[in-house]
């Protein structure tokens, strides 16, 4: 099989799976909820600025995606299956393959977080182009971050806490660009103020995701 | 030869710890506190270096799967871990002097805090595995991993958002050296002083840390 086919495989192999049990997807959407209504019902109505709004908009999907991306991995050491899957395909197949399914993951959840975001926060005047393609990218690089982490912390011990400790200090240059690009975008401004945050997110991205997938084959061997 | 090299980087240290108090400060409007120069900006280089250190060593593990690297590469990162508290603090007492407060999020302070959580998660992140291959191997991918970020805090953050720490004092834009001569003596030797009690403290931690790997090889 053909190194495409094979991600293409092993990432259907894991929508399968979690449509099989659809409750896990659900708790998930119920945690996105959870967040933006505590934010949310907290500050009632008063008015926010772009700062603040950006500012939680990210601590929510950086919070949410703690809660739901170590699973990929950590769901093959349960049904221990590990083994099988490492029989079966190519590492970096398996890598891209856990990476596409986390980016799924992450646009599902967002798909539920930002309507209730902007909806129960009366969040008006946004530069919505600008907001989608920074929220686009950073989702990008929170999964080119992250996936990498996921499979290091399913293999040790205290894994929930630690996952999101070894992942916090990779992603932070991405949060605060991330941060910086949807707080010029909240505010209505235009392409120069964003520019910058959208560069710099594209390279983190890149080099991340060469990173992480190089680094991949030594640890999923181990 | 030991016992000179150690006396000779003393005396090296103490002669740069001397003349970076008697002589005129190397900021005339930033007056005495300007002379954190000499030891802060040293600090914060040993703390990159030795994070580059444990990178290196983590490839290099990665490669030869030999556990002495994978020593070697902790043993850089707690070096580093000394030297980059140092460097928070040291700028904390002066940003509280020259900007009035000892905290303020200021693009380099956020940086040399998440340079901070980097090497505690690592810690973490060993502490977490038994020994073995698993770890040394998920602790080196895991440092080869945080080391591609540093550039983004290093040269990107502070470029990118307004900051107040003074960043062409050592290298101007035109790749120029903006320090007056005296200045300048003194700073490169403090950060050579630096560099070397670095080495000398990682070869001395290397040695131990290898002898005891061999001695529980050979049980």
């Amino acid at each position: 099989m053909s190194w495409a086919a094979e991600t293409r495989s092993i990432l259907k192999k894991e929508l399968r799976s979690e449509l099989r049990r659809r409750w896990s997807l659900g708790l998930l959407a119920l945690f996105g909820l959870i967040t933006v209504f505590v934010v949310s019902f907290s500050l009632k109505t008063s008015p926010l600025t772009s700062g603040i709004l950006s500012t939680f908009f990210w601590v929510i999907v950086f919070f949410a995606a703690m809660a739901g991306l170590s699973r990929s991995f950590l769901k093959e050491e349960e049904t221990k299956t590990v083994l099988a899957l490492r029989l079966l395909a190519r590492p970096s197949a398996v890598f891209w393959g856990k990476l596409f399914f986390n980016l799924f993951l992450l646009f599902f959840l967002e798909l539920i977080l930002v309507p209730l975001f902007f909806i129960w926060l009366n969040v008006s005047g946004t530069n919505l182009t600008g907001f989608f393609l920074v929220l686009f990218l950073g989702t990008l690089g929170l999964v080119a971050g992250t996936t990498l982490t996921a499979a290091i912390v399913a293999k040790s011990e205290s894994k929930g806490v630690l996952f999101a400790i070894l992942s916090f200090p990779i992603l932070a240059p991405l949060l605060i660009f991330a941060m910086a690009g949807s707080k010029a975008a909240f505010a209505g401004g235009g392409w120069e103020e964003i520019a910058a945050s959208v560069k710099t997110l594209i390279s983190y991205t890149a080099v991340m995701g060469a990173g992480s997938s190089i680094l991949f084959d030594f640890i999923w061997e181990v | 030869m030991q016992a000179m090299q150690r006396w000779l980087l003393f005396f090296w240290m103490a002669a740069v710890i001397v003349l970076a108090f008697v002589r005129p400060a190397p900021q005339q409007q930033l007056g005495d506190s300007s002379r954190i120069f000499y030891f802060h900006v040293p600090c914060a280089w040993v703390t990159v270096l030795a994070f580059l250190m444990t990178a290196i060593f983590s490839v290099r593990y990665l490669m030869k799967k030999q556990v002495e690297f994978d020593t070697k590469a902790a043993l850089s990162a707690q070096l580093g871990l000394v030297f980059c508290i140092l460097a928070t603090l040291s700028g904390s007492i002066w940003a509280r002097f020259a900007w009035g407060a000892y905290w303020n999020w200021d693009p380099r302070q956020t940086s040399i805090f998440l340079q901070l959580l980097i090497y505690l998660a690592y810690f973490a992140l060993r502490g977490s595995l038994p020994d073995g291959e698993r770890k040394a191997t998920f602790s080196a991918a895991y440092a080869i991993l945080a080391f591609l970020t540093v550039p983004f805090l290093i040269f990107v953050v502070p470029r990118v958002f307004p900051s107040l720490h003074p960043s062409d004092t050592v290298i101007g834009q035109e790749a120029q050296f903006n320090l007056g001569r005296e200045v300048r003596w003194i700073f490169f030797a403090s950060l050579a002083g630096f560099t070397l009690l670095y080495y000398r403290l990682y070869r001395l931690g290397a040695r131990v840390k290898v002898a005891a790997l061999e001695s529980k090889g050979m049980q």
